[in-house]
């Protein structure tokens, strides 16, 4: 009887427990729940209706995925807009996202050294990220003045003619061969002045963020690898190549990943440098979206067109983590 | 049965015809009804700085005069821009405010929602209304900008800050190479090609033209070249015949004859105070950052002129800027609306605002006004552009309009950076502009 009774006991008491742990659980995470779900899911849930309908200022017909085969394919004046953005895009990510990680492994690295002031050397190369994009955008605009900039002055010294930078549609690429007298076909003439610009400027924006990141990353390593490294007689080119570089794969993935999706994702930078301009060398995807939906008031082609850009990225993401994945260390 | 059913068509196209040759009185409307109590209005705008000083102290005065209890609360909504994207949420979600300064492709787009008040019966109302001398005081080119074809012919706007492209003048650099202020088009490339002038390493110091790629100002060359912007059935563009390819060919040849630059930003103003330039293409409201830039540099004149035309006794030139819709409310708000915006076109109203504001009196009247003779005294560009409202003619009010700008933009900078020549970039930008029209309707 009693052997009967002190399990029911127990169970009543765990059927009594588990509802009250599980309420304060729910209680606890119930704030970014209502948060996400008011200003994350139900946007994104009302966007998707919106692609499936003409949303021209307000609700039309419905039209399945016809907006989406507009971008795609389907519509004369719409499609090609989009795979140049989408160009233009890849473009962007190719031009910043190596020189984002290159740069911010090196600075984070020689920052990870016992070096004098290197508190302030950290603080300094944070600053530009914390610094609004605005503010600096006022600046880069004067330095890359094409009539009264600090850059073409430079140049000018050394016996460069001006360059119009940011209001340079032409290719960078044609730009640098015909300084040479060398002459290059439309097809080989690289992104253009203005964008390679855009990119120079992105990665001065981001690098504090990744080296910040590389820099835990860097302190997560053991010091014992280093110390036997040494005693073995490995030389620094080697400690570094063969230790610290596989050792902060798991981070140099992660801002691989982040800067990747970030790039994709880019609004500001271009929007306040370029606007898109000169000739739409400029214009991401995300810009086209907002010209799309903001600009023409066509809501229903803009959702459909800020979908294919989510399904891009997740993709992009996808293939990262199944062909890079695998080849980072976790030790 | 068939006799009877012919007396009655005969007496139903009789009917038909008598009430086409003789109106009946017009009918009573919403907006004949009067005000039974207080009402509060809330105004959406995109004046910043000066003008939005100016508005606000007109905005007081009428709240303090009318003796209607009518409230108008006037709210910045950022650039015009922001101002259009916020109108556009505000159809969304209902919650649009009772009037909203537009400039005429927004009110197009607005009424894809079917939103905005016709102020056709409140401009002719016997009680709340103009009279038809009153009417005949405002611009015809105003009425023509607010009144929508594609839309019934429906007077969906209101003037509100209005100005207009001209041309502005360094009068020093003219009279230092002794050339009047160009005319015509022959005249003013021979006139910005001789301003040209290099320092020792053959650096262009002094610059004849600074060509604005805002396609305004190009709109504006192609109707003082004689042209059209839009066919007749306002489905496809007319600015890409001659017009518009010899616009593009003076750039061309400003360019690559050394005599025209693409200005960055605002630039241009800076370097005709400085003395570097001798002509550029803006609006009206230019006029107080040049009389601004003017009181700051010593023996710096300047004038404004009309554009140069291909026939000075048909001058034309483009009159833009924004008006103000009414959004459907109630007939009561819909009504203080009207009113507020009609006492702000009233002469005595527009020569003040145009007098603080920059902006250009809605009436012919208002050129009588004290207020604007005195302000005229201080800032005669002021008078010089005013002198000009009657050969403004609008931009294009349909849908697409927006995009359309785009396109022209695009194609004066393919030819200024060399990217196309005049003919391509001309016939591309019409070709697109004609497909985006047509996906607009």
């Amino acid at each position: 009887m009693g052997a009967e009774v002190i399990p029911a006991r127990v169970k009543i008491g765990q059927r009594r427990r588990f509802p009250l742990e599980a309420m304060q659980a729910y209680l606890f995470v119930l704030p970014a729940v209502v948060i996400i779900g008011i200003f994350k899911v139900f946007p994104a849930i009302a966007a998707f209706y919106m692609s499936l309908f003409k949303w021209d200022v307000i609700q039309g017909a419905f039209r399945g995925f016809g907006n989406y085969t507009d971008w795609l394919y389907d519509n004369s004046l719409r499609s090609p807009d989009f795979w140049r953005s989408l160009s233009t895009t890849f473009t962007y990510v190719i031009l910043t996202v190596p020189l984002e990680i290159a740069f911010s492994l090196v600075i984070a690295y020689l920052l990870f050294q016992k070096i004098r002031g290197r508190g302030i050397y950290r603080t300094a190369y944070y600053l530009p990220y914390v610094t609004s994009f605005v503010a600096a955008a006022v600046v880069f605009n004067w330095l890359f003045h094409p009539q009264y900039g600090l850059v073409n002055a430079l140049l000018g010294v050394v016996g460069i003619g001006p360059q119009r930078w940011l209001d340079e549609p032409s290719g960078f690429f044609q730009i640098v061969a015909s300084a040479f007298g060398i002459a290059l076909p439309e097809w080989a003439a690289g992104p253009s002045m203005a964008l390679v610009v855009v990119s120079i400027v992105t990665v001065w924006h981001y690098l504090g963020y990744q080296v910040v990141i590389f820099l835990a990353g860097l302190s997560n390593i053991s010091n014992e690898y280093y110390e036997a490294a040494r005693l073995d007689g490995a030389s620094e080119r080697q400690i570094f190549t063969k230790i610290t570089l596989p050792l902060l794969s798991p981070t140099t993935f992660f801002v691989f990943t982040i800067a990747t999706i970030g790039a994709l994702r880019s609004f500001d930078t271009v929007f306040i440098l370029t606007g898109g301009g000169p000739l739409d060398t400029t214009r991401t995807v995300t810009l086209l979206i907002f010209k799309t939906a903001l600009q023409q008031a066509q809501f229903g082609l803009g959702a459909a067109l800020a979908f294919i850009l989510t399904l891009i990225i997740l993709l992009f993401t996808l293939v990262q983590f199944r062909v890079l994945g695998r080849r980072v260390y976790y030790g | 049965m068939r006799l009877t059913a012919a007396i009655v068509t005969t007496l139903m196209l009789v009917t038909a015809a008598c009430s086409t040759a003789a109106p009946a009185p017009q009918q009573s409307t919403e907006a004949d009804i009067s005000l039974s109590g207080p009402v509060s209005l809330t105004l959406w705008h995109a004046l910043s700085g000066p003008q939005q000083v100016a508005l606000d102290a007109m905005v007081k005065k009428f709240n303090d005069t009318n003796g209607k209890g009518i409230t108008v609360t006037a709210l910045n909504q950022g650039n015009y821009t922001q101002l259009y994207q916020k109108t556009l949420g505000a159809i969304q979600a209902g919650a649009l405010p009772d009037l909203a300064h537009a400039y005429e492709s927004f009110v197009a787009d607005y009424m894809k929602a079917d939103v905005v008040v016709d102020l056709g019966p409140y401009k002719d109302s016997a009680k709340n209304g103009l009279t038809k001398q009153s009417q005949d005081d405002i611009y015809k080119g105003y009425y023509d900008t607010n009144t929508f074809p594609q839309y019934g012919n429906k007077l969906l706007s209101w003037p509100f800050t209005k100005s207009l492209a001209v041309m502005y003048v360094n009068d020093d650099i003219l009279k230092e190479i002794g050339k009047p202020t160009p005319k015509t088009w022959d005249e003013f490339e021979a006139t910005a090609a001789a301003v040209v002038k290099k320092d020792a390493s053959g650096k262009v110091i002094r610059n004849g033209f600074a060509l604005n790629t805002d396609a305004s100002y190009f709109n504006a060359q192609v109707y003082s070249r004689g042209g059209s912007l839009m066919a007749a059935d306002n489905k496809t563009v007319a600015w890409n015949g001659k017009e518009g390819l010899a616009v593009l060919q003076m750039y061309d040849r400003g360019i690559k004859g050394g005599w025209a630059y693409s200005p960055a930003g605002f630039d241009y103003q800076n370097d005709m105070a400085a003395g570097k330039l001798a002509f550029f293409l803006s609006s009206t409201s230019t006029v107080p950052f040049m009389k601004d830039l003017a009181d700051k540099t010593p023996n710096f004149h300047w004038s404004i002129a009309n554009l140069p035309q291909s026939d000075p006794t048909k001058a034309k030139t483009v009159q833009f800027g924004a008006n103000v819709a009414v959004f459907k409310s109630t007939p009561e708000k819909q009504l203080a609306s009207w009113l507020f915006i009609k006492w702000f076109t009233e002469t005595d109203q527009s020569a003040q605002f145009a007098s603080t504001s920059y902006y250009m009196p809605v009436r012919a009247s208002a050129a009588d006004s004290q207020v604007l003779k005195d302000y005229w005294a201080k800032v005669p560009q002021g008078k010089q552009g005013f002198d000009l409202i009657k050969v403004s003619s609008p931009e294009p009010n349909v849908r697409g309009q927006q995009d359309i700008r785009d396109v022209i933009l695009n194609a004066i900078t393919s030819v200024a950076t060399g990217k196309a020549t005049p003919d391509a970039a001309i016939k591309t930008a019409g070709d697109k502009s004609n497909q985006i029209l047509a996906s607009a309707q």
